[in-house]
């Protein structure tokens, strides 16, 4: 088998197992459970996938990526430029202090 | 619904096609190119496995790293499976389109349809776009592909925000926009990926950082 057919089995099986069994499962939760699948969880999960970016960029750029977003910050929640127009400023400030860097 | 997706697809648009272009330098075919981003259909879980399949990785560990890379996948889906559609092929459908943008687009409010649109159009551009990658290997300048350039970092703004945006919907109703539990769970979360690294932190932060909050509620 070649590097890409095992790469390719590998992602599907990843997908059935991660993906699809989980939306398939048809469980009967207590309230408690329900309390936590519903209000608790999201939570949870919404906090740890911004740690996880943030950490993932600042690993990468560590200022390029903290001054960026802090820029991008003020531009989305202070400044109400809209997500569009503060992904793109964003974007080229990052990249411009990259290359500034250099 | 389509206001909420575009500015996903255009941050996502040039990271797949990266993934085209590096496969194909890979010598993959277009019909691997396809196969992968179809079947696979995981931004990290890809790029992750291009270099260690072509290395040699045997398909028992490419498996072990891409289920760890994609384990956040679980409680999303968990989360989104009961307002997917009861057809068993249209589930099927919906569940493997999952994506990262995707769930951070939807909300509590959104149908069935409107869950398998989202996730569609997501899907569909991603796998496209990695094909027009693939296509287009010859006429991207060497250099562009060397300096391991971050084209990830515009789609990395729209899901913070978006998730920002889900979180506050999330919390809005009652006790967890108190500050003192925020910064708790940001705590408990990077600890654990300290502890255990980007890769594997997943599936403990989420129980540690929920049980927290319950625990916290019951007090």
């Amino acid at each position: 088998m070649t590097p890409a057919w095992n790469a390719i089995l590998a992602l599907i099986s990843t997908s059935v197992l991660v993906r699809i069994i989980p939306s398939f499962l048809n469980i009967k939760f207590s309230k408690k459970v329900e309390l936590l699948i519903h209000e608790i969880i999201p939570f949870s999960v919404f906090i740890n996938f911004i740690i996880y970016l943030l950490f993932y960029e600042l690993s990468k750029d560590f200022y390029p990526a903290l001054i960026s977003m802090a820029i991008g910050f003020l531009c989305i929640y202070i400044f109400r430029l809209g997500l569009v127009v503060s992904t793109i400023l964003t974007s080229l400030l990052y990249y411009y202090l990259i290359a500034f860097c250099q | 619904m389509l206001t909420r997706t575009v500015p996903a697809l255009l941050a996502i648009i040039p990271i797949s096609m990266l993934f085209g272009v590096l496969s194909a330098k890979a010598d993959w075919s277009i019909l691997e190119v396809f196969l992968i981003s179809f079947l696979g259909f995981t931004g990290s879980g890809q790029f992750a496995v291009l270099p260690l399949a072509e290395s040699g990785l045997g398909i028992m560990s490419l498996f072990i790293i891409t289920a760890s890379i994609n384990s956040r996948y679980f409680p999303m889906a968990i989360l989104s499976a009961n307002r997917l559609h009861k057809n068993f092929f249209i589930r099927l459908i919906s569940s493997h389109t999952l994506g990262d943008e995707a769930f951070v687009i939807e909300n509590k409010r959104d149908s069935s349809a409107d869950i398998l649109i989202i996730r569609l159009i997501i899907f569909i551009t991603w796998v496209l776009s990695s094909i027009a990658g693939a296509l287009l290997v010859d006429h991207v300048p060497a250099h562009w592909i060397s300096s391991n350039l971050n084209l990830g970092f515009p789609a990395s703004i729209i899901l913070l925000y978006l998730s920002f945006m889900q979180l506050s919907q999330v919390s809005k109703h009652f006790y967890l926009l108190e500050l003192s539990v925020i910064i708790i769970s940001v705590g408990i979360s990077v600890v654990s990926i300290i502890t255990f690294g980007v890769i594997y932190f997943w599936i403990p932060s989420v129980i540690f950082t929920s049980f927290f909050i319950y625990y916290w509620k019951k007090i």
